[in-house]
């Protein structure tokens, strides 16, 4: 299947993106080989103009290395991917609280709002494992 | 200077109607370009005239350098948007053609992408479907290590997944040195695999940009942006 | 790329043609056989036997149809060939198939010249089984009728042997010929070879080059096509015949045995030479259009 790109946006950047969360969220782990540029374009079903320029992006960031020999490689420095994770969070959380001060919360509800659904959620789930229990 | 196709004044006109009205462009070695127009805007007619099955009514045409003659036509990689085989030819006698006539078609590529599509090298031309009919063609151009493949509505009426497919295959065989001209109509369809885009009207250039110059400064696809252009 | 050309021209002729020659073959064998009957007939009357009427009539009716049908067989297989060259010719140059012919890395030249000198072969082969065809069948005319009677004769002078009794025939009328007309037999005879030979080749050009001058209407190219090849050779034939006249004409003015002689060989070879002219006129436009008019729907 190609990949879902919005339509709106520079491609490389949502390509950009996209690996991005890929490594870290680990899917890609450190120092682990990326597919070659053919590939994954053929696999996004995108220009390989625009993952080379994706991925020259991502070099620039250092989150992966080109080695001479075997392609190219996420980078091995967990510290970098978790500075990145985390930065990648804090733009969530940036524009979910922005998103929520334009509803009219301020930071104390959207705390209690949050401790809400989370307690809901875990009393679903307890609810779920005493049923299968039950049988 | 590292163009590979050099358009300069090209007019052509049949009789009062001027179907290509003095286009002057030149495209880059290394993209994938789409050339995108209303109907009627001069987009086959330019495509034909780069095959050299037209003749210019004015300017020129270089590609590489050379003008359209025999030696651009061993580098050309034409699709034309109907089928140009001879029907009761067996696909292998037509292997045997292409071999023969183009120095850089790699046979290995084309049998390996029938096999993997199922197409027995044996049968005659006529006893395919119309939707394989146009799949052995792709795969017959797209089969050459050519300098310029030029694809002439290659999408047109087929269905999504051999849309995908032929997508993928102009990806798979693409190589970084070669520049593919993609003629369409249908831009939503191919916008992800573009490098660039030609707007053409009325046979003049409109636009000619990235696709990510579009999408960065207008914010917009180059489907939307294109409707937006060309709205009556 | 001219030798490849060819190459891929033949396979698509051969079989089409090798029918026509097969199918001339067996018309050939039967109009042998039946062209022997009336000699049969003949023998039968002078030695004597009865014959009803049902017998003659079936002999002589059918060597009527089948003298008949050997003509019909003739034109068609000279005319059936002429199509089917035109149409394989047109298709491949100037429908979709051409978008391919046109886009392989060869010239337009030679493109064009490879189709003219496999399809002339053809038609050269086809004019030779036709050649081959009629003469078969005079001969085996003749040797029904020469064994009969005071004919018979004249056989037993060469011993049977049909060849021998031809040849000299032949050089009695050349002969006679030359004597009367005035005409250099050699000259003639290569003259005469000369257009047999080269004659297919002039044909598929002017064909060829018409099919090609149709291509600058912008509507209804093929059958601009054949009108066009009609024209030319309308025309042709007209100049022929005109240039021929002029120099018979010339002939009854001179009275010396010399100058007819030489102005009757004129007159055929002014023909040769107005048709290898208009081949190379027609070839000019063609190489013209093709390469700066070209204009494929």
């Amino acid at each position: 299947m190609a990949w879902e790109l919005d339509a709106d946006r520079p491609i490389y950047a949502q390509l950009v993106e996209r690996i991005q969360r890929e490594i870290v969220s680990g899917k890609y782990q450190p120092g682990e080989k990326l597919p070659s540029v053919r590939d994954l374009a053929a696999v996004a079903a995108v220009n390989p103009n625009t993952v080379q320029k994706a991925f020259a992006e991502l070099e620039r960031s250092g989150l992966i290395m080109t080695q001479r020999t075997s392609g190219r490689t996420v980078t091995e420095d967990t510290e970098l991917i978790s500075n990145t994770r985390e930065k990648l969070a804090a733009g969530h959380m940036r524009s979910f609280i922005d998103n929520m001060q334009e509803l009219g919360y301020d930071t104390g509800e959207i705390r209690e709002l949050l401790a809400k659904m989370q307690s809901r959620e875990t009393g679903d789930s307890g609810k779920q494992s005493r049923e299968a229990e039950n049988k | 200077m590292n163009n590979l196709v050099e358009i300069v004044n090209l007019t052509k006109k049949y009789g009062t109607n001027v179907a290509v009205n003095h286009l002057t462009v030149s495209l880059p070695k290394g993209k994938i370009i789409g050339l995108l127009g209303p109907n009627g805007s001069g987009k086959t007619t330019l495509i034909k005239m780069l095959n050299g099955l037209l003749t210019p009514t004015e300017g020129t045409i270089l590609i590489d350098g050379n003008n359209v003659g025999p030696a651009t036509k061993s580098k050309v990689a034409y699709l034309p948007d109907r089928t140009y085989l001879t029907m009761n030819q067996t696909i292998r006698e037509i292997l045997d053609y292409f071999q023969d006539f183009y120095a850089d078609f790699s046979r290995e590529r084309a049998e390996e992408m029938l096999k993997s599509l199922g197409i027995d090298p044996t049968v005659k031309m006529r006893t395919l479907s119309k939707g394989t009919k146009e799949k052995v063609q792709l795969i017959l151009v797209m089969s050459r290590n050519a300098s310029l493949y030029i694809l002439d509505e290659p999408i047109a009426g087929v269905d999504p997944a051999a849309r995908d497919y032929i997508l993928r295959t102009i990806i798979n065989n693409y190589n970084p040195e070669a520049t593919v001209l993609i003629s369409t109509h249908l831009i939503e369809d191919v916008e992800q695999v573009l490098d660039e885009v030609i707007f053409m009207r009325y046979g003049q250039l409109v636009l000619y940009t990235s696709v990510d110059n579009i999408r960065e400064e207008k914010g917009k696809s180059v489907d939307a942006y294109f409707r937006e252009v060309f709205a009556c | 790329m001219l030798g490849k050309l060819m190459k891929y021209e033949w396979k698509n002729i051969w079989r089409a043609g090798t029918l026509m020659l097969l199918g001339m073959f067996v018309v050939t064998v039967i109009g042998c056989v039946v062209l022997r009957m009336p000699g049969g007939l003949v023998t039968e009357i002078v030695d004597g036997n009865d014959i009803n009427a049902a017998q003659s009539w079936f002999v002589v009716s059918s060597f009527v149809a089948t003298l008949i049908l050997y003509v019909i067989m003739l034109l068609a297989s000279t005319w059936g060939m002429l199509i089917f060259l035109g149409i394989r010719f047109y298709r491949s140059m100037y429908t979709d198939e051409g978008y391919l012919s046109h886009t392989l890395p060869v010239t337009a030249n030679q493109l064009f010249l490879s189709k003219v000198l496999v399809s002339g072969a053809w038609y050269l082969f086809l004019t030779i089984g036709i050649g081959i065809s009629v003469m078969a069948l005079v001969v085996s005319l003749m040797t029904g009728l020469l064994n009969v009677g005071e004919l018979s004769g004249v056989m037993t002078q060469y011993n049977g042997n049909i060849w021998e009794f031809l040849t000299d025939a032949f050089y009695e009328i050349g002969r006679a010929y030359e004597d009367e007309m005035g005409i250099n037999l050699l000259h003639y005879g290569i003259t005469l070879l000369l257009t047999y030979v080269v004659g297919p080749f002039i044909t598929m050009v002017t064909l060829f080059g018409a099919l090609t001058i149709g291509q600058l209407s912008s509507k209804h190219k093929g059958f601009m096509g054949i009108l066009a090849y009609a024209g030319v050779t309308i025309l042709s034939s007209i100049i022929g015949s005109t240039v021929q006249s002029a120099f018979m004409f010339g002939t009854n003015v001179m009275s010396s045995q010399s100058g007819i002689s030489v102005s009757a060989n004129s007159a055929y070879d002014i023909n040769v030479i107005t048709s290898l002219l208009l081949a190379a006129i027609m070839y000019g436009v063609s190489y013209y259009i093709m390469n700066k008019k070209l204009n494929l729907d």
